[in-house]
């Protein structure tokens, strides 16, 4: 070919795939607004329903399309922290409970007013929801769930061996030692009395709060002065060293996953977790599922456990604020939101009234009724890190949590050789700190 | 030589079609590569949350309250065991399995494939099965070990000190001695036979051999096998992360894995990219001192 031809032949080559790229793209401008949704739970049952929401909103709004960008709960603050630092925040997103606490704070998040009234207003949603969702008057989350931790326990064995079901921290004590058991006779222990997780983890740190709170401790008074470093708190300390004793080894490297399988598979008699245990039972160990049972933690001066709530939330970046509201309505609306909470059975308490009744029918939740009773009922009481019973919602709370300081000074303590009351005030003077650094006076 | 030329206007043809070839590589690096490093550097002058975009210029402050914190040191003590344990043990193995792939036995091709799986496995997929491997209470480690009754009770191999530290120590030497072996088989590959002939006919011992023969053959090898691997476990965030995630107690936080958690769980993206400047600091000090050393042992 003569090089003019040759030239020629390229340019127009070019073209060609530059046209196809471009007029070829799903997302010509024309046609199709993208809304990206940010979600943390990625079992497949709960996955199933988070894209039936999406799919569904895209036949009801014809030139809607929703991407579902999936990370796990660890992953969050690392992907919205590229997010802010590139400007591509998603649009909204689904938001665990620190998280939800602190991005307003942080100012990242649009108020969402417009939603909870046309969902009915506050008096719509159940006790409780809304406990994290306003920030300064303003509306800023929509509750999605609420998960309260209950303690576990095997009915057949506490029958069997004659042991009381523990209401009282001496009781509990007593029933774990009671309960571990060797039961084939080899001189080794099969089962041991209660799990309780000391990896360096979310979980172990909401064990032991559920302690700490119970007692009558905090982390932060109600002006956010630290006060971890009490007498009750080392009470509560000492107290969870003691029942680590009769957990299985290796639960110095539990979190949530060890210890709900520890309870699921039949290794431990009692294990404190949420409501998944009733899907996980059904599915992976049904023999034991007639035999599952749930109490509160043990009543001390208070009584409180961890109760997450989790919260939907629209970025302030977004440019399609309309869309993503409408796609949070809609996911509420539309039955998903029920789908969604029914996807873990019993995990989720449903946060507005008007879903009760329909998350009431799923069978699995008939079947372990008085369970589920409990989980809810305690689902009105407790916290978390950001929000301790009776306290305002922390500015500090995610920083601690993200630090990881309780889950460090809890394994400095059990499974190191600080006391008690030395690693509650190496937390503390870390606790300090961290509020000073976030602007509350110590 | 052939940037000086190529600035200087004196390429040929062919230098200047490789200059050519080479340059997009050299825009890769440069953006994918020497920007993030350059930015990093920049940012770690400055206090930066990890969820603002604002920045407030504090000089060297980042460095000194890193460089005062105690667990800064940990962290560097931690690195310093977990990569010279490492890479001893790579370098030992993988010269073993060098020479003995390096004889000539039956399965001798199949057996060079086998050894290089750990190497080939990601790193995920590796760290999940002995993540099962090294379960207290379902891993099989545990249960051959109380089947032979070499322990009577379980061991918390991620769980308990120092068998964290032993762990990941063991887990990143099988993932990377083949390497080492790959390299070392390469080099043995190398070496006349004719030098091996004489030295036996001249009464060499075997261990006389190795250090007049194939020592001095495989010094260069050696001397790049080891540097790479020295920087790339120093460097290893991955492994340790998903094996103990740097416990218990910090005792496996290493100093990648303490950038990781100042950046996205103290949300302090300006002290964490001065602990990862510190690293790259070290690092380059190592090499300089390394490179003179190498140079001195050659010539």
């Amino acid at each position: 070919m003569e090089n003019g031809t040759k030239r020629i032949t390229w340019f127009i080559s070019l073209i060609l795939i530059l046209g196809t790229i471009i007029f070829s793209s799903e997302n010509s401008v024309a046609q199709v607004k993208t809304i990206r949704f940010l979600a943390d739970q990625t079992a497949p049952a709960q996955k199933k329903a988070i894209e039936g929401a999406a799919r569904s909103f895209e036949e009801t709004y014809p030139g809607m399309k929703v991407e579902i960008e999936y990370t796990t709960w660890d992953a969050v603050y690392p992907k919205l922290i590229a997010g802010v630092a590139a400007g591509v925040l998603p649009d909204g997103g689904m938001l665990m409970d620190m998280i939800a606490a602190s991005l307003p704070f942080e100012g990242l998040l649009l108020p969402v007013d417009d939603i909870i009234q046309e969902l009915g207003g506050p008096d719509a949603f159940t006790e409780g929801s809304l406990r994290i969702a306003k920030y300064k008057d303003r509306y800023y989350t929509v509750p999605e769930g609420k998960h309260a931790q209950v303690l576990w326990y095997r009915k057949d064995l506490f029958q069997k061996y004659g042991v009381k079901v523990p209401s009282t921290w001496e009781e509990l004590f007593e029933a774990a030692q009671k309960l571990t058991l060797d039961t084939d006779g080899d001189g080794k222990t099969d089962v041991w009395g209660i799990g309780i997780p000391c990896g360096r983890n979310g979980f172990t740190n909401r064990v032991y709060q559920g302690l700490m709170w119970s007692n009558g401790g905090r982390i932060s008074d109600r002006n956010f002065k630290v006060i971890l470093d009490s007498p009750q708190n080392m009470e509560a300390l000492d107290y969870y060293k003691k029942l680590f004793k009769l957990s299985p080894p290796g639960s110095s490297e539990w979190g949530y996953t060890e210890t709900m399988d520890a309870f699921v598979l039949g290794k431990v008699a009692m294990a404190p977790y949420y409501g998944r245990v009733i899907g996980n039972i059904h599915d992976r160990n049904p023999k034991i599922e007639p035999f599952i049972a749930v109490t509160p933690w043990p009543k001390r001066k208070e009584q409180h456990s961890h109760v997450s709530l989790r919260g939907l939330g629209v970025f302030k970046s977004t440019k399609n604020e309309k869309e993503i509201k409408e796609f949070i309505k809609f996911f509420y609306t539309s039955g998903f939101h029920t789908k969604y909470l029914l996807a873990t059975p019993g995990h989720a308490a449903p946060v507005l009234k008007k879903e009760v009744n329909s998350w009431w029918e799923d069978p699995l939740l008939q079947q372990h009724k008085e369970a589920v009773e409990i989980l809810i009922e305690r689902s009105r009481y407790g916290g978390f890190t950001s929000a301790e019973p009776g306290n305002p919602v922390n500015p500090a709370g995610a920083r601690i949590e993200g630090e990881r300081v309780m889950e460090d000074l809890i394994q400095k303590a059990v499974i190191g050789n600080m006391s008690s009351g030395e690693a509650l005030k190496w937390g503390a003077e870390k606790i300090r700190k961290i509020s000073e650094e976030v602007g509350l006076k110590q | 030589m052939v940037l000086e030329r190529a600035f200087s206007k004196r390429l040929n043809k062919k230098e200047l079609y490789g200059f050519l070839f080479f340059f997009p590589a050299l825009i890769i690096i440069v953006v994918l590569v020497g920007f993030p490093v350059l930015f990093g550097i920049w940012m770690s002058f400055f206090e930066k949350g990890a969820l603002s975009t604002l920045m407030r210029f504090v000089g060297f402050k980042n460095y000194s309250t890193i460089l005062q914190n105690p667990s800064f040191w940990n962290a560097f003590k931690n690195t310093i065991v977990f990569t010279g344990v490492s890479l001893l043990f790579q370098i030992v193995l993988g010269m073993a399995v060098a020479f003995l792939l390096n004889q000539n036995f039956p399965g001798r091709t199949i057996a060079r494939g086998i050894v290089l799986i750990p190497y080939l496995v990601p790193t995920i997929a590796a760290t999940l099965i002995w993540k099962w491997i090294f379960n207290t209470l379902y891993g099989i480690l545990n249960y051959a070990l109380m089947y032979l009754k070499i322990i009577d009770n379980e061991i918390s191999w991620l769980g308990t000190q120092p068998y964290a530290m032993i762990s990941i120590i063991f887990v990143n030497v099988w993932k990377f001695f083949p390497f080492v072996t790959i390299c070392v088989l390469a080099g043995l590959q190398m070496i006349p036979v004719q030098l091996y002939e004489a030295a036996k006919v001249d009464g060499a011992s075997v261990w006389r051999r190795f250090l007049h023969i194939t020592l001095p053959h495989l010094k260069l090898i050696l001397a790049v096998v080891i540097i790479l691997r020295f920087i790339w476990t120093f460097n290893n965030f991955d492994l340790i992360f998903l094996l103990t995630e740097g416990g218990p107690l910090n005792s496996t936080t290493t100093v990648p894995i303490l950038a990781y958690e100042t950046a996205f769980r103290s949300l302090m993206m300006g002290r964490a990219s001065a602990i990862a400047d510190l690293m790259f600091l070290f690092l380059i000090l190592i090499f300089i001192f390394y490179r003179r050393f190498i140079k001195y042992e050659v010539s």
